[in-house]
């Protein structure tokens, strides 16, 4: 090798061994297949040395050094077998066994038994090796044998039942501390990937156990139930709830996450044809092995009992069970009447890119309407518009692990935490590594703790926040001079259009001083590589797109574009929001972001497609709904996903329609007023691909068979088209519709199930050699130069009075609150100190929130809140809470899906110390 | 109790504060360490609730409850046990009607086992709210804790 190189040679076992600088020893053992023992290593964590299962030996080093804390030399010599270091091992591990139940050890029946055999009862009942949920994958029980093969001798020890009571009592995660061997994994894995530290030792010495301040519930020590504790323990001793007995899958199959949009590689451990465990996938190129609490247990649903197993039909105004056969024909009967723009489809954000695809080629190649939406058009469209106009692409510019390595990150009115808990944890990472971490939201949340600075903005004052803060910026002369000449236009345009925000005048128009509004524009400006994260929550429809213009303005502005760890972070919501806008489910896109109104691009996919399009505009979802009030849209086609709210506005004009078809794996609102309603299998009973939130295009995979009659929606789309005598749709497969997006669409033309099988790639990615792009913008934009977008002043609107219902209000979901654990159970609302004044009411009142017929009920929180007239309520985040919400949300008229910019009144129902349950 | 515990916790800001040296604070104070003060001192070093309490329990010095009015320590040290110190031991959980360290009933007095008083010439050897007593007798140690009790 050569000098200065990162690779060095060791000697292990006598096999000469290749490892990079700085990794352990059991790292390059590992490497190279060498086995080495161990129980407290675990490849996610730093090393700890605590179990001393892989102690070594090495020439000229006294003693016998731990090879997880031991780095590798050049030349090195190893030895991870002898007889001295046997015993060693053996002394270690009798320790280790001497409090833990180890009958699936010593039984004389191991041998004789299958894997799944009933207990012959050759051992005490708490000793059966069927009574330890671990059994068959157990680290503890792996390591004892290899030992045991390798000496020959039995463990012949007894041990110590220590007794402790099990710990059943939280969701998804049971605790059973007599299996528990102190190893650690689980408190680091907390502490160092989740940053979460609700797991400690408790007590010392042979009292030792894994718990949770004062014994409290998991939910109320700040747990965010991510699981990984659960799958880092080696033993029984933290485990699932969910088939916590089912012992060792009978397959294991990698797919994606179906959950949101960062697009997590998890594994599906099968038996007996159900997905009995998840376990996230060290390889996965975003996740590497962290989940959150959606990914990890929320896979319930696939084989849940409410699964739609059969087609339905309405008869006589009841749904009754039918066979596919009759329920296609009437569905291509009612589709048959329908053709032309009377009828609209409308797509799930969960759907696959091929069902996608499919889609919107069906509405406009077979129906021949130009309407097709999908249901997150409300927000993400416009969130990403600003990027349109500025660099011509409306996705994320970067990767979310670069964000990691981020020296600022800016986080933009998004509860990334919560919705992204994935991508929440690389911004958690960058400040543990330095980062200076800038929050602006209007309201709380689970990252302002560990913010640098939090700003707090007026609702509806965002745009005259960004406008300030990029004055600034352009003042004191901090932009990118270079790459403002080089790169952009439209610098003077914007310069100009700077002089309506007033810096000074920031607290007058948007509630955050001048002093917290410069720091924050200087270490932004300053600080790089800097990243901007931003879903726009609170944003009113009309803001989004200045915002997200401002933003990309401020990117720009200073430089930050084009670099790692830099960039535009648009969270988008779900596993395939951004797959879904790529392949055209949108009326003014054709796949790739092809204009539709280009009559060059038309008669391209006419050609492919051997059809004509439609050549008038289509509608969105907004239009969609508001054509179905006035009768224009008479047949809709509801490509759902498991989403139990679809979109109320939508369910409450669905009546109107004289045919509605919805595919669907649960009854969802929206299927109970459908004319028919075709079974859908989930992702995790066919093949696909999703495009994560990155542009990162991943498979998801069949993994069992499909639940009941269901079937998958691109071979129902596809049964539908021929029917309806369309041709172009024979495939055989979803990868042929993959083939044909690769042809169709240039950014997905590298793109093909077999290159997929490694990995997932990030488009653009232009032809079959191009190995996709990590980073966009880094030459030029795909308009040419980066526009900077001039800025509109939006002076704040007149508050109108309502004596009545004196607040508005802002809600969030917030999990936890940094070491403040008395309030975790409770709604929590915010007032300001002087509302709270006027209305008679002090810390920690409990108080009801009321508009309309619905009110709830809070804690109330003062102190931080700037602004008077505005209530922020945030809500636990637990199931209950979410179903609670979304039956009072199907309360409020007009319906709604959220309570955002909502005027109420708030009452004050007791005083402090009074305890209550949320609701 | 809650300003008592805020009080400590605010005359420790700014001084560089670790959850031990909080914790030290708080049990001077108060006595023992209250249930509130546990996310107080987590807010204040920026540590969670439950490292804070895997801290308090790692540390024997540390207490959850209020302690006795008085303050009982029998020493459990080698030296004091061959020369009685089982004997004085057992009187002591007699008259206390304890059956290991804690404190009684009526809250008057609180004992705890010592490693090791560090006077093995003098042992066995009992020490009253702080107050060291050696050549210690069962009969001896019934009459001190009688006299403390009616204190």
């Amino acid at each position: 090798m050569a000098k200065g190189s990162d690779i060095i040679t060791l000697i292990i076992d006598g096999r000469e061994v290749k490892a990079r600088k700085g990794a352990t020893i059991i790292e390059a053992a590992r490497e190279a297949g060498i086995y080495v023992p161990f129980l407290c290593y675990h490849p996610q964590l730093k090393p700890y040395g605590a179990c001393r299962a892989c102690v070594v030996e090495i020439e000229k080093v006294r003693g016998f050094p731990t090879s997880c804390t031991s780095p590798v030399a050049d030349g090195m010599v190893v030895k991870t077998q002898s007889t001295a270091l046997d015993k060693l091992r053996r002394d270690i591990m009798n320790l280790v066994l001497s409090e833990h139940p180890h009958g699936c050890l010593t039984c004389h029946r191991i041998e004789h038994c299958g894997p799944s055999d009933i207990c012959l009862r050759h051992v005490a009942v708490t000793d059966r090796c069927v009574v330890c949920p671990q059994n068959e994958r157990c680290e503890l029980q792996d390591v004892v044998y290899r030992m045991e093969f390798a000496t020959g001798k039995p463990f012949p020890l007894k041990y110590t039942y220590r007794n402790i009571p099990l710990d059943t009592r939280n969701p998804f995660i049971d605790h059973d501390m007599n299996l528990c061997i102190v190893c650690g994994r689980c408190i680091r894995i907390c502490s160092e990937v989740e940053w979460a530290d609700v797991l400690t030792f408790v007590q010392r010495g042979k009292h030792t156990v894994v718990g949770t301040s004062l014994g409290g519930l998991l939910s109320d020590s700040g747990c965010t139930f991510c699981g990984a504790c659960v799958d880092a323990c080696p033993v029984g001793a933290i485990t699932e709830k969910d088939y916590k007995f089912s012992g060792a899958p009978e397959r294991t199959v990698t797919t994606t996450c179906t959950h949101c949009s960062v697009g997590c590689q998890l594994n599906l451990l099968v038996k007996d044809e159900k997905v009995i465990r998840v376990i996230p996938s060290l390889e996965g190129p975003t996740s590497k092995g962290e989940a959150c609490a959606k990914g990890k247990f929320g896979h319930r649903f696939i084989n849940s009992p409410q699964r739609l197993t059969t087609p339905l039909v309405r008869k006589n105004g009841t749904f009754v069970k039918a066979s596919w056969e009759e329920a296609l024909k009437i569905v291509t009967d009612g589709l048959a009447r329908h053709r032309g723009a009377q009828f609209a489809a409308i797509a799930s954000s969960r759907i696959t890119n091929e069902e996608a695809y499919l889609l919107q080629k069906f509405t406009r190649g077979i129906m021949g309407s130009p309407n097709i939406d999908h249901i997150d058009t409300i927000c993400h469209p416009q969130n990403v518009s600003g990027l349109v106009e500025t660099f011509g692409l409306p996705a994320m510019t970067n990767s979310l692990r670069e964000l990691r390595d981020s020296s600022c990150i800016l986080v933009f009115g998004s509860d990334i935490t919560f919705d992204h808990p994935v991508a929440g944890l690389q911004i958690k990472e960058a400040v543990r590594r330095g980062a200076s971490l800038i929050v602006i939201d209007s309201a709380r949340t689970e990252l302002s703790p560990m913010a640098t600075l939090h700003l707090r903005p007026h609702p509806g004052t965002e745009v005259n926040l960004l406008g300030a803060f990029i004055r600034t910026i352009v003042e004191e002369g901090l932009f990118d001079k270079p790459f403002m000449e080089g790169r952009c236009e439209g610098f003077d345009a914007l310069k100009d259009s700077l002089s309506s925000f007033d810096i000074g005048g920031g607290e007058r128009t948007c509630g955050v001083s001048k002093e917290l509004l410069v720091e924050a524009a200087r270490t932004y400006a300053k600080r790089k590589p800097a990243a901007i994260v931003y879903s726009g929550h609170f944003l009113q429809n009309g803001n989004r797109k200045s915002v997200s213009s401002a933003l990309a303005n401020l990117a720009m502005l200073t430089g930050n574009i084009g670099k790692s760890s830099s960039g535009l972070y648009p969270m988008v919501g779900e596993a395939n929001s951004q797959g879904v806008m790529d392949m055209g489910c949108t009326p003014d896109a054709l796949p790739g972001y092809q204009a539709a109104a280009d009559p060059l691009v038309r008669e391209r996919f006419d050609k492919a497609w051997k059809t004509a399009l439609p050549d008038e505009r289509g509608l969105t979802t907004e239009g969609i709904i508001e054509a179905i009030r006035k009768k224009e849209v008479r047949a809709l086609c509801i490509l759902g996903n498991g989403q139990p709210s679809f979109l109320p506005e939508l369910e409450s004009v669905l009546g109107n329609l004289e045919f509605l078809v919805v595919m669907d794996n649960h009854m969802s609102r929206a299927a109970h007023l459908a004319q028919v309603v075709l079974p859908q299998c989930t992702f995790a009973e066919m093949d696909g691909t999703f495009t994560n939130s990155e542009r990162r295009v991943q498979r998801i995979r069949k993994i069992i068979e499909p639940v009941g009659e269901s079937r998958p929606s691109w071979w129902v789309i596809c049964d539908l088209a021929r029917r309806l005598g369309g041709n172009g749709f024979s495939y055989e497969l979803p990868s042929e519709v993959m083939d044909e997006i690769a042809r169709v669409v240039p950014i997905y033309g590298g793109i093909s199930y077999e290159r997929l099988e490694n990995g997932g790639l990030q488009w653009p990615c232009q032809d079959p050699g191009h190995s996709g792009t990590a980073i966009l913008h880094q030459e030029g934009f795909p308009r040419g130069k980066g526009k900077l977008a001039p800025l509109q002043y939006e002076p704040p609107s007149k508050e109108y009075e309502d004596k009545e219902h004196p607040y508005l209000l802002f809600s969030t979901t917030i999990r936890e609150i940094q070491g403040k654990i008395e309030l975790r159970h409770e709604n929590i609302l915010e007032l300001h100190r002087e509302d709270a004044i006027s209305e008679g009411i002090s810390e920690g009142d409990l108080v009801e929130v009321k508009l309309e017929n619905i009110a709830i009920k809070a804690r109330v929180k003062l102190g931080e809140n700037p602004h008077r007239g505005v209530v922020f309520l945030s809500f636990p985040h637990t199931e209950s809470t979410s179903n609670l919400l979304n039956n009072l949300l199907s309360e409020l008229s007009p319906r709604s899906s959220d309570l955002n910019g909502r005027r109420v009144r708030v009452e004050k129902i007791s005083a402090s110390g009074t305890k209550h349950e949320v609701n | 109790m809650r300003e008592k515990v805020e009080k400590v916790i605010d005359s420790m800001k700014g001084k560089k504060p670790t959850i031990l040296s909080a914790l030290l604070a708080i049990q001077e104070e108060i006595g023992y360490i209250p249930k509130e003060a546990i996310p107080e001192v987590a807010g204040l070093v920026g540590a969670s609730a439950n490292e804070v309490y895997g801290v308090i329990t790692f540390y024997t010095h540390f207490r959850l409850e209020p302690p006795g009015e008085h303050f009982v320590e029998v020493c459990w040290g080698p030296s004091c046990h061959v020369c009685g110190g089982k004997e004085v031991m057992d009187a002591v959980l007699e008259e206390l009607g304890l059956s290991s360290d804690g404190t009684t009933k009526d809250k008057k007095l609180t004992l705890k086992r010592t490693s090791c008083a560090a006077a093995c010439a003098q042992g066995p050897v009992i020490s009253i709210d702080h107050n060291l007593r050696g050549r210690m007798t069962p009969e001896k140690a019934r009459e001190m804790l009688a006299r403390v009790k009616s204190r």
